[in-house]
């Protein structure tokens, strides 16, 4: 493969968009978004696209599991307004001092309340709930065998729809927050 | 000693390696540097959280250079360690040095 085919070979979109929806909205998530494209650009020309696209997946996954966790027990990686503007440590240290506060930690919770992502999760458990639900009853009730067969086609329906509006949702849902942003 | 070290296990690996990197420490080039000298593969997340724990701590400071094409027109982070830092890993080292001395007879001299 020469260099020129390759440099037009990106890495798979649906990974920035998952960052995206992991990472705060600052220079943290741009610099690892650009060092996740630099070491698949780097991968690429070493194992080929295929083991580049799996290292790359692989990372993404890492990353976004870590930044859920730490965002989960207040440790998020959001970068400091200081730091952001080039100043660095000073602001870091205010910043290490104010991350366990009850302020802080009362923000994230409000930040996490009001992101796109916390309504697809509550969702998501209800959906999960009564497929669970749904299966309990048909394994405890096994006579009424036309009954329970309707109830998972209709869990299954559920699933299915929940996912088809997750999918919708993550996929406008940046592009509309964007152009709302642009319009404003 | 009354020094409480304030570095974890992975947070020394790393803050060695932006010391022995000097202005080519940024998050890929610890990683590979790890990998290269220590033999030990680093997980991207692990190593972003401990970088943004470290400069929470204010023992790293950090600079962005231009957006390149390479990029994808995001910039690259450049981390150094800041005199905080530097004071951190030297207490650390001090500790570690009192207790290994005069094990040479158990472990051998080192590499």
């Amino acid at each position: 493969m020469t260099r020129a085919s390759q440099s037009s070979i990106e890495p798979p979109r649906w990974t920035h968009a998952v960052l995206r929806f992991a990472l705060p909205c600052d220079s943290t998530r741009e610099t690892i978004l650009g060092d996740l494209h630099e070491e698949f650009a780097h991968d690429l020309g070493e194992v080929g696209v295929w083991r580049a696209r799996a290292r790359h997946v692989s990372r993404t996954t890492g990353i976004m599991a870590r930044a859920l966790f730490d965002s989960a027990i207040c440790r998020g990686w959001a970068s400091t307004e200081g730091a952001d503007a080039g100043r660095g440590a000073a602001s870091s240290a205010a910043n290490a001092a104010a991350g366990g506060s009850p302020p802080m930690v009362l923000r994230r919770a409000r930040a996490v309340l009001g992101a796109a992502g916390f309504p697809l999760l509550a969702l998501l458990v209800v959906v999960v709930g009564v497929v669970a639900n749904t299966m309990m009853f048909s394994a405890a009730e096994p006579r009424s065998a036309g009954a329970s067969s309707a109830a998972g086609i209709g869990a299954v329906t559920l699933l299915v729809a929940f996912v088809a509006v997750a999918a919708i949702v993550l996929c406008v849902g940046p592009r509309w927050r964007r152009k709302r942003l642009r319009g404003a | 000693m009354g020094r409480k070290s304030v570095l974890g296990e992975f947070e020394q690996t790393v803050m060695l390696a932006i010391l022995q990197l000097g202005d080519d420490a940024y998050a890929p080039n610890i990683a590979r540097h790890l990998d290269a000298t220590i033999d030990r593969s680093v997980s991207r997340g692990a190593l972003y959280s401990c970088l943004n724990q470290l400069e929470r701590k204010g023992l790293l400071r950090w600079r962005l250079d231009a957006p390149t094409p390479e990029r994808a027109g995001h910039a690259r982070r450049f981390y150094q360690v800041s005199a905080r830092g530097v004071r951190a890993v030297r207490v650390v080292r001090d500790s570690q040095l009192l207790l290994w001395r005069g094990l040479e007879g158990i472990l051998g001299a080192a590499k």
